[in-house]
């Protein structure tokens, strides 16, 4: 919405049929109308795993945007309907520049099987890009390469995840003195270990994380061109300030709350109590 | 007045046009005209932007540019004229404004600016619109076009009119008329509204549409009959729109339906030659489109080509895989219908893990040449696609290919016998055996071709073949087995309905419902649309 993004006014959410697209594009409804965008502003649409016929709504997405307002589509499409969906957009002649999409699920991995070319100049949003320039980073991507002996494979936000929690895992444990899961649990809020674009990865006690944001843009080759990126990390947050419902919950693992699911205003907790 | 001196402006532009033409030196009367521009004389200064507009000299184009931004200024010990680049106030790159070519970097008290005011910067602005909408470059032509909109005035009216008269390119000349409209649509002369509207009738522009509907909404001078008028051009634009979406749909729905087509003829020749339930179809499908991904791997330079020699190897490669098929496991099992589709499952998931060991479990990369990319442009409202458009055009050719190939010739009269009557067929010397070898490798084959159709769509994995099997079946079931008009109408039909509800219901509902039609409809006809008829029939 900034105008260094292109000044968006119209949303076109478009996700897969599951839980997890129809969560996020339900939190972002909420949070693009209390940011002021009209419900016509806003078109939502579903289609089911691998769905590979988008041009009713490649064309549909076309309309919507020659309305006159810039818009731009949040992509929540998951796995194999994503290569003909970005086929489409180039064949009916919609380009980055028109109407450019933020992809949620698309990574380094997922382009090292596609032909990239209708791709190039859409977004994606990630915790961490393999071309992140660090010291971390670089030894990491060697260390993976020379590991899975092929040296055109890609590290992606994932693998990265996995590698921090690893790490700070390793560090509970080494606090804790055993590996004890209860233990290990409690020695683990605070704990804070590098991630691999260059700041640190912090354990707080909504068993959430704090990460960087960062927005890549799709290169050919397959890598992202880092455009935007948070100053600092974001600490995760377990339930959303953006929907009515999940604004009163709070996480907190810590004694004397311990509940993952408490509910501020009631003071009660709706999950196990440990 | 701005009306009393258009004309005049314009009979000078006229005479520096003629002048220049005549003069035949255009670069001294560019030097002149420049010279002029950079002098006092405010009269000769107005004639002087024109007499550079209409010169055609390369710097035309920087010259007035720079006057604009006030990045024109004369050396004061020469009176050359320099054009400074962007950077304010020093003189980082300098460029003499005759030649274009670069100079020394030159302190600031040597230059003096050329100034501009008002009157002049809006002449300048036109002027350079005016250059642009003259330009070689389509592109160019049509930003101008567009820029005007921006300075909406009689001046860039009168050159849009100008510019009109002579512009061929499509998209240019749209993008003048509707330039031109929107300006006289704000105009305070109602004559000149209501004719604007007018001329926007029969647009099909989304932007138009746009402009329209805030005309209707309310008039700039609260005028009820242009707001009428506006209203009943934006409803005859509706109806055109929404037909041309109509049109749209349809092209989905027959593009929709040639895919499905391709996937389920083979299928529906098989299951009427022999019976067989062959489930292993959809692998045949992915085992065309991974042959399409190898020759492209093999003749990397020569992408265009490879589609072209992807069809004969896929069709090779499938039928050879489908002969083998039914010589290694369906002939043994004839007659048991169950046992068949039990078997041919299992070849399916043999099929899809061989190709997940000898490729990768991960999608392969296969890449659209250049002829198939883009779409063609009917009007702003209908665009076709060309990977669809191919497409069609190939599944009717495949069609036809099958239709003549069953109609004309000896093995697609044997090919008949045997559907019709098996035990009369074999009776009358036909070795049945050899026509459900060929006839399975022949519907593979055909499996083979839509794979490399398919691979141009949607993404080539070991379990791309998956997604096409239900469909292939349905179109079988409903078309009716073992006849080739049935599975073309039932295609379509399937096509064009899930196109038509798509837009009402979205995609998941709208085949949700095509299923249930189908279970209907089977339950009135069983046969499906085409029944076989004949004695061995059952």
């Amino acid at each position: 919405m900034s105008a260094e993004g292109g000044a968006v006014k119209r949303w076109v959410l478009a996700g897969t049929d599951y839980v997890y697209p129809r969560t996020t594009n339900k939190i972002l409804e909420n949070y693009l109308r209390a940011k002021g965008v009209k419900a016509e502003d806003i078109m939502i649409n579903y289609t089911p795993f691998g769905h590979s016929d988008w041009q009713t709504i490649v064309s549909d997405i076309k309309k919507f945007g020659s309305q006159g307002k810039k818009t731009a589509v949040v992509s929540t499409i998951n796995g194999d309907a994503n290569v003909p969906f970005y086929k489409e957009l180039g064949n009916q002649g919609l380009s980055a520049e028109d109407i450019p999409v933020v992809a949620f699920s698309v990574g380094e991995e997922e382009l090292s099987g596609i032909d990239t070319a209708p791709l190039v100049g859409h977004l994606a949003a990630w915790n961490y890009f393999m071309s992140v320039q660090s010291p971390e980073n670089t030894a990491f991507i060697k260390a993976w390469k020379s590991f899975i002996k092929n040296p055109k494979r890609v590290t992606n936000d994932p693998m990265e995840a996995h590698y921090v929690g690893f790490k700070m895992w390793i560090n509970a444990i080494e606090k804790a003195g055993t590996t004890n899961v209860d233990a290990v649990r409690q020695a683990m809020y605070g704990i804070s270990v590098p991630n691999l674009t260059g700041g640190i990865a912090t354990m707080f006690p909504n068993h959430h994380l704090s990460k960087p944001v960062l927005i890549g843009e799709i290169r050919a080759d397959g890598q992202f061109d880092v455009v935007w990126r948070t100053p600092g990390t974001v600490i995760g947050d377990a339930w959303t300030d953006f929907l009515p419902e999940s604004q009163v919950i709070v996480a907190d693992w810590m004694p004397p709350v311990s509940c993952g699911n408490f509910n501020v205003k009631t003071g009660t907790c709706s999950g196990q109590n440990y | 007045m701005p009306r009393r001196r258009s004309p005049s402006r314009w009979l000078l532009t006229l005479i520096a046009t003629v002048f220049a033409l005549l003069a035949g030196t255009a670069r001294a009367d560019f030097a002149s005209a420049l010279a002029d521009l950079a002098g006092d004389d405010f009269t000769a200064r107005l004639a002087a932007i024109a007499e550079i507009q209409a010169s055609g000299h390369p710097q035309a184009l920087a010259v007035l540019a720079a006057a604009l931004d006030g990045q024109l200024y004369r050396q004061r010990s020469d009176r050359r004229i320099v054009i400074l680049g962007p950077g304010g106030d020093a003189p980082a790159q300098a460029q003499d404004a005759l030649s274009g070519e670069p100079l020394a970097a030159l302190s600031s008290s040597e230059l003096s600016r050329v100034s501009t005011n008002n009157r002049l910067r809006k002449t300048l602005r036109g002027a350079l619109a005016g250059l642009r909408l003259g330009h070689a470059d389509a592109t160019v032509r049509l930003e101008a076009a567009r820029e005007l909109l921006g300075t909406p005035s009689d001046t860039s009216a009168a050159l849009l009119r100008e510019a009109l008269a002579n512009e061929r390119d499509e998209g240019v000349l749209a993008a003048m008329q509707i330039g031109l409209a929107s300006i006289d649509i704000k105009s305070p002369d109602r004559d000149k509204r209501l004719q604007a509207i007018a001329a926007l009738d029969g647009s099909l522009h989304q932007e138009v549409r746009a402009l329209l509907e805030s005309v209707a909404d309310g008039d700039a001078q609260g005028d009820a009959e242009v707001q009428a008028a506006a209203a009943q051009v934006l409803a005859r634009m509706h109806t055109r729109l929404a037909f041309y979406e109509q049109v749209n749909n349809l092209y989905f729905g027959i593009s929709l339906g040639s895919v499905l087509l391709l996937a389920a003829v083979g299928l529906a020749i098989t299951f009427g030659v022999m019976g067989v339930i062959n489930v292993a179809h959809g692998e045949m499908v992915m085992l065309g489109a991974y042959t399409t991904y190898v020759v492209q791997q093999l003749m990397p330079g020569q992408l265009e080509w490879s589609l072209l020699v992807a069809l004969p190897a896929a069709f090779v490669v499938a039928g050879v895989v489908g002969i083998g098929i039914e010589r290694g496991v369906i002939r043994f099992l004839y007659g048991r219908p169950l046992e068949t589709l039990l078997a041919t499952f299992g070849v399916s998931l043999i099929l899809q893990q061989a190709v997940r060991s000898v490729f990768s479990p991960l999608n392969r990369s296969v890449s659209t040449p250049a002829w198939m990319s883009g779409s063609l442009e009917i009007n702003p409202a209908l665009t076709l696609t060309y990977n669809r458009l191919y497409i069609i055009v190939f599944a009717l050719a495949v069609l036809v290919f099958l239709v003549l190939l069953l109609r004309r010739s000896r093995f697609g009269l044997e090919v008949r016998a045997v559907t019709q009557n098996r035990a009369m067929a074999s009776a009358m010397g036909i070795r049945t055996g050899r026509v459900d070898a060929l006839t399975f490798g022949l519907g593979s084959g055909i499996a083979g071709l839509a794979g490399v159709a398919l691979s141009q769509l949607t993404n080539v994995g070991p379990s791309m073949g998956q997604a096409y099997i239900v469909d292939s079946f349905m179109v079988v079931v409903f078309g009716g087995v073992g006849n080739l008009l049935g599975t073309f109408l039932g295609a379509m039909t399937l096509g064009i309905a899930n196109k038509f509800l798509e837009p009402a219901t979205g995609s998941v509902l709208a085949k949700i419902l095509i299923l249930v039609f189908i279970i209907v409809f089977i339950q009135r006809r069983p046969r499906g649309l085409f029944a076989l008829s004949g004695r061995a029939v059952d």
